[in-house]
């Protein structure tokens, strides 16, 4: 499954062991993008209690309207940890961008289950 | 003329000539054939003949030759013995010498009757030297003349005088040929020895002894057989008829006997004249028509051919016959297997080029595009599959089948050339009854016209015109499609223009929403740019007269949306506020917090959006000059000198679902407040880098900026922060609304402490 970049949304690669999200997430109706992605996103993690499960995401920028977008899909990811599927999520972010750095401390704390890391990207082209 | 023709002329014309070297080979054989037969019937009749007349010669006559004799004869001869006395002188030559005809017969008598009786000898003649006969005895049953008769002429006596002479040498011997003087009887042919007496010549002459001691010749005898026996013996053993052929004359022993010629002879020895004229007197002949062989050989070894000759005829009907008969059967076996090869070779070319003909018709047929197969003629004799006319024919069922192949292809161009075809008609027409008057009436007469077109013609023509009329759609349907891509663009702009209106009154609206005065004892510098005409952050001044609220908010969403959620949050922003009593920060932005969620109706989670906003709020107290902070997500600088900090608030938006029931949001107390005090929205921190992976303007940035700023005044400090911004982001898009609030408390004792930040929560 692949949703490719746009100007305003990034690039999501979903598979049954992986997920991949890069770019900026501004879309002007938040719903039309996300919704079709979670759906996906629950396609392929399914109900299996079995399995693992990784997740890359690198933003470079993101709206309000988003934030909440990756919560639901935090949140999501969350509960299936719960039901006992490993899952390993990688929040990445470049040195210099305390924003998105803040951003992924500010998920970390709401997430329990799944394994949780931030990950020094390398810096943007100075 | 057809190859058929030239090939079967050729077949005929190579027979006929075969035929014809097959003939003169033969011809050449048989030639050859009767050369050698002739050699060989020429040799061996001659040995036989002459081996029979020698015989006959030397048992009748030779045994009376006076040295080659026998002996009992020899003595008659002696010129020194008497044959009877013993006496020492033979009275026969001096009977001869004297003339004594009657002694001489008396002697010869005694010496020949017997064989004259026995008819071994058939005549005896004797001559003296001057040609006077004394003696002639013949044989009773001789043929032809006597003779001894008076009418009896001996061609001897033409020449007695060269006979003398002769016997002088010894004994001859001669084929006498005795004709009748008075031409009654036929020439009698005999076999003669001839020899002379002889006697010293002293005593013939009588008187003087002369030394010389030759002898002299005192008479002739001649003694004669008739060859008719020796001849019909010979006919007989060879089973052969026979003649004599004379210079001017020819007899056969049947003239002897004077009976009738058997039948045929007569032919037969006309032929030779013929014959020897051709060929001489020495030859062999097959005379066909007459079924027998002329052989005509010299009559003795001491004859000239040319003076006397024997013919023998042989029959030779089965040899000629049998060979009359191969000829035929050579020449009716070449014809038979002649016509035979003519025969086949003509069938075999009818068949080929009847294979050929139907071959060159189908394709003719293919060639005018009747496709479907025919009756073939269906020869199985002479033909095989792999033969040329074969493999041809296979060649051209390989063609009509790619006809065939060729001719759907096309056919199935054709349809879906009319199928496209009619679409094309179908959407002209809609079109057409789209337009109105002279377009409409161009419209239809072109659609006409088209359609005459296309159903007129062949296949090509036909293709070009469907081509032709499909780009006159074309051009005409993108026409129209032009005109009406120009008419949506002229609503399109209409609407723009209107809604642009709409919204620019809109932002002039919301720009009243803004504080219109600030208060006298702050300085304040504002930068408020919405990312559209109107956005979502908003930036809020309330001057009472102990204290000042400012407050700078970013609603979700930007645009429209984002305008009318900074109206709600406008409104509470204003409700939530308590003139009395000592509300701090934390409490405020606490109140309006809970006003916002009522409003939002964030109780059902039927409302999935996270409507709602982040930002901070300043309490100045005059009174105390104090200056309290409390965030949703935002922070508070400040900066004092080279120093530069940030009051960060808590991390929680404003109406958000997300903050537990009974929250309350953490006041910030800034003791002492001095220098300038800067709060932003996100828009600024959230500038990105017009990078391939931006990165955001951030918080980090701005702090930098403070602390290198050389005059730290608002109005400075936004300009700087704001240059920058715009330096940072080049030509990359703004991302969200942005909002940048400076300002410094204006301070008629100026601070001598730096800032000193105390974070306490009153939740």
């Amino acid at each position: 499954m692949r949703f490719e970049k746009t100007q305003r949304t990034p690039l999501v690669e979903m598979s049954n062991s992986h997920c991949l999200i890069v770019g900026e997430c501004y879309p002007e109706n938040i719903s039309e993008w996300s919704q079709p992605v979670l759906a996906a996103l629950e396609d392929c993690v399914g109900d299996g209690t079995q399995g693992s499960f990784d997740v890359d995401i690198e933003l470079y920028y993101f709206n309000s309207s988003s934030a909440k977008f990756l919560f639901d899909f935090f949140e999501f990811l969350d509960e299936k940890a719960d039901e006992g599927i490993s899952i390993v999520i990688k929040w990445r972010y470049r040195v210099e961008d305390d924003t998105m750095q803040e951003a992924g401390e500010d998920f970390e704390e709401d997430i329990e289950n799944c394994t949780y890391h931030l990950v020094e990207a390398e810096p943007a082209d100075a | 003329m057809t190859i058929k023709a030239r090939l079967l002329l050729i077949v005929v014309g190579g027979i006929f000539l075969l035929f014809g070297a097959s003939f003169y080979s033969n011809q050449q054989l048989k030639e050859a054939n009767a050369g050698y037969n002739a050699d060989a019937s020429l040799t061996s009749y001659t040995s036989a003949w002459f081996g029979s007349l020698d015989g006959s010669y030397v048992n009748n006559l030779e045994v009376y030759d006076p040295t080659d004799g026998s002996f009992a004869n020899i003595d008659y001869w002696d010129f020194e013995k008497d044959p009877y006395t013993g006496e020492d002188t033979n009275p026969l030559h001096a009977a001869f010498r004297i003339g004594n005809a009657q002694s001489v017969s008396n002697f010869l008598d005694e010496v020949f009757l017997d064989a004259i009786d026995n008819e071994t000898i058939t005549f005896v003649t004797a001559y003296g030297v001057n040609g006077q006969r004394y003696y002639c005895n013949s044989s009773l049953y001789l043929v032809g003349v006597d003779p001894c008769s008076e009418d009896a002429s001996p061609d001897y006596m033409d020449e007695f005088d060269e006979l003398i002479s002769a016997v002088g040498r010894g004994s001859t011997r001669r084929i006498s040929l005795i004709a009748d003087a008075s031409g009654e009887l036929p020439v009698s042919v005999n076999d003669t020895m001839v020899f002379g007496l002889a006697m010293p010549a002293d005593d013939a002459s009588g008187e003087s002894q002369d030394a010389s001691g030759e002898s002299q010749t005192v008479g002739v005898i001649i003694l004669g057989a008739n060859i008719v026996d020796g001849l019909e013996m010979f006919a007989e053993n060879f089973e052969v008829e026979t003649a004599i052929a004379l210079q001017d004359d020819v007899i056969t022993v049947y003239d002897y006997y004077e009976e009738e010629l058997p039948e045929g002879l007569g032919g037969l020895i006309e032929s030779d004249l013929s014959a020897s004229r051709d060929e001489g007197y020495t030859y062999s002949t097959i005379v066909p028509e007459l079924k027998h062989r002329v052989t005509s050989i010299p009559f003795s070894r001491e004859t000239r051919a040319s003076e006397v000759r024997l013919l023998i005829f042989d029959n030779q009907t089965e040899l000629i016959e049998a060979l009359e008969q191969s000829s035929f059967q050579n020449q009716l076996s070449f014809a038979l297997v002649g016509g035979a090869i003519l025969l086949v070779v003509f069938f075999i070319t009818t068949v080929s080029f009847n294979r050929i003909n139907s071959s060159i018709l189908a394709l003719e047929k293919i060639e005018r595009g009747e496709l479907e197969k025919t009756d073939e003629n269906n020869y199985k004799l002479f033909t095989s599959d792999n033969d040329e006319v074969s493999r041809l024919q296979r060649s051209i069922e390989e063609y009509r089948e790619h006809r065939i192949e060729a001719e759907d292809q096309r056919q199935e161009r054709a349809r879906r050339r009319d199928e496209r075809d009619s679409i094309m008609f179908e959407k002209m027409s809609v079109l057409s009854q789209q337009l109105e008057g002279n377009a409409r009436d161009m419209l239809v007469q072109e659609i006409m016209d088209m359609r005459d077109k296309l159903s007129s013609g062949n296949d090509e023509d036909k293709e070009q015109a469907s081509i032709e009329m499909m780009s006159r759609a074309f051009s005409k349907m993108s026409e129209e499609v032009s005109t009406l891509i120009d008419a949506r663009t002229q609503e399109l702009v209409v609407a723009r223009d209107e809604i642009s209106s709409s919204i620019r009154y809109a932002a002039k609206l919301q720009k009243t929403l803004l504080p219109k005065s600030f208060p006298g004892d702050i300085d304040i510098e504002v930068e408020w740019r919405p990312r559209d005409l109107v956005g979502g952050d908003i930036y809020f001044i309330k001057d009472f007269p102990d204290k000042v609220y400012i407050a700078v908010v970013d609603c979700t969403g930007h645009g429209v949306p984002g305008a009318f959620l900074s109206i709600i949050a406008r409104s509470h922003l204003d409700k939530a506020i308590r003139e009395d009593g000592d509300q701090t920060a934390g409490e405020y932005l606490s109140e309006v917090n809970a006003l916002l969620r009522a409003t939002l109706s964030r109780a059902d989670q039927s409302n999935t959006s996270e409507e709602g906003f982040d930002g901070g709020v300043c309490i100045y107290r005059r009174e105390y000059r104090s200056l309290e902070f409390a965030g949703a997500k935002a922070s508070l600088f400040n900066v004092d000198g080279q120093e530069a900090s940030e009051v960060g608030g808590d991390r929680k938006s404003v109406g958000s679902s997300r903050i537990p029931d009974g929250f309350q949001y953490s006041t910030h107390y800034v003791s002492s407040p001095s220098g300038a005090f800067v709060m932003l929205t996100d828009g600024i921190t959230d500038v990105m880098s017009p990078d391939e992976r931006p990165v955001a303007f951030g918080r980090r940035r701005v702090l930098r900026i403070l602390r290198d700023s050389k005059n730290a005044t608002p109005s400075n400090i936004v300009k700087e922060i704001i240059s920058s911004v715009d330096l940072y982001r080049g030509n990359a898009p703004l991302r969200d609304d942005l909002t940048l609030l400076a300002f410094s408390l204006e301070d008629p004792t100026p601070a001598t402490e730096n800032i000193a930040i105390s974070g306490e929560s009153k939740g």
